[in-house]
């Protein structure tokens, strides 16, 4: 009786240091792997199309509003410039750097810098004596210019690598509006203001021009329906009490980091004609 | 008692092949995973090189003859090396091929440890110009060890 107890417990040992085995063999094989699975990422990128690098407007807003909606907790989303764009400003003037996100220099790039001066918004017709506009190429991915600095003037800051436009702008964020409302049809995006703003003008701002384009639109309620030109990638409106703002076609950048990045992709915008990246991140565990 | 025995014993091994399949399956949908991410970013990036019309202004600059020289061929491989690699992800490995309609390579140029990725991917773009011709740009992203 004995011996079959002491076979039977030995069996059983047997076939725990087996199943053993083959577990550390296992475990030994998945740990070379260097890739990981994240189902996430994947059913991001086939619910919002992502597998198309062209990109409308309303595209990208409905991508944002998914990933806000549905995969804003499990994955962080990434969307800015091409290149990675600085803008300095120096005891002469002020500097543009350029890198890529993977921080390398690019060594044929044309920069340009438009500086709408806001003062000249208040009361009348931007014309030239409130913009500077600078252009100049570079090897370096850096270049100096002689636009000086304002904490309340708006730059348009453009780059291109051959046709491979890019552009940021920087403007005072007290100025800066997320009014833009995009629908599925774009002949009826508009722009909503608060209310009690009367617009008296819009300009376009289109990164290929040397200057804002003064635009027409009518004001519904607090709707206003802009005539954009093809480019337009956000809107000056200055309102009959004296004030400003400026609108972007596009929250960019949207920065909601969450992690390592899992897919790292350019869009291009085929109404802007201006190119973005755009990065989906899977949450650190 | 000892059917109850065996039972207990085919459930372990049914749960352990069930299991190590799982392993194995999970396995196989991460290469998966990593491959179609990689494909992603190579067909993107192939796609900007054929919309930055980069092949237009390289093409046209060592073409001026009708034909490209050995070095010339260098100066266009070394050129389109540096702009994918700049644009590439971080920590991927590249390599470009542009094949003309003749089926002639054009340009092939690659970062040196390509060959020694795990995982690649191939993406493809067509560019068209009606002064150059018609040119299938590859581009392979692989992610080294």
């Amino acid at each position: 009786m004995i011996y079959r107890l002491v076979a039977e417990i030995a069996c059983t040992l047997m076939l725990i240091v087996l199943i053993a085995a083959i577990y550390a063999r296992q475990a030994s094989i998945t740990s070379l792997m260097i890739s990981s699975l994240s189902v996430d990422v994947v059913s991001f990128t086939s619910r919002t199309k992502l597998y198309s690098s062209m990109f409308t407007i309303n595209k990208t807003w409905e991508l944002i509003e998914m990933y806000e909606d549905e995969f804003n907790h499990t994955l962080g989303l990434f969307l800015v410039p091409a290149f990675n764009i600085t803008f300095i400003p120096t005891a002469t003037g002020s500097k543009v750097i350029v890198r890529t996100w993977s921080k390398h220099i690019i060594p044929f790039l044309n920069i340009t810098v438009l500086r709408i001066i806001t003062s000249g918004l208040t009361d009348k017709v931007i014309d030239s004596t409130d913009i500077e506009y600078k252009e100049t190429e570079t090897s370096v991915g850096e270049a100096d210019f002689s636009i000086s600095y304002n904490s309340s003037d708006i730059y348009v800051i453009f780059v291109g690598l051959y046709r491979f436009y890019t552009y940021t702008i920087v403007a005072p964020e007290n100025i800066t509006r997320q009014w833009y409302v995009a629908s599925n049809t774009s002949k009826t995006d508009y722009i909503e203001v608060e209310s009690g703003i009367t617009v008296n003008r819009t300009y376009l701002i289109i990164p290929h021009y040397k200057e804002p384009v003064e635009a027409n639109w009518t004001q519904s309620g607090n709707r206003v329906y802009v005539d954009e030109e093809p480019g337009t990638v956000a809107y000056i409106l200055t309102t009959d009490t004296g004030e400003y703002f400026l609108v972007n076609r596009l929250p960019i950048p949207y920065i909601a980091r969450k992690g390592s990045v899992e897919l790292f992709k350019y869009l291009i915008c085929n109404i802007d004609n201006v190119n973005y990246m755009l990065a989906v991140e899977v949450r650190k565990v | 008692m000892k059917a109850l025995e065996l039972a207990l014993i085919a459930i372990l091994l049914v749960t352990l092949y069930a299991t190590l399949c799982t392993r194995t399956l999970s396995m196989k949908l991460a290469l998966e995973n990593d491959y179609w991410r990689l494909k992603h970013e190579a067909t993107s990036l192939a796609r900007v090189l054929a919309d930055s019309e980069v092949l237009f202004y390289l093409l046209e600059e060592v073409l001026k003859d009708g034909t490209i020289t050995a070095q010339e061929r260098e100066y266009m491989n070394n050129r389109i090396r540096t702009i994918v690699t700049a644009l590439a992800p971080p920590n991927v490995e590249v390599k470009v091929i542009v094949v003309d309609s003749n089926y002639n390579t054009i340009v092939n140029a690659s970062t040196p440890l390509i060959n020694e990725c795990l995982t690649a991917a191939t993406g493809k773009a067509i560019y068209t110009h009606s002064l150059i011709g018609i040119f299938l740009i590859m581009v392979t992203l692989g992610r080294p060890l």
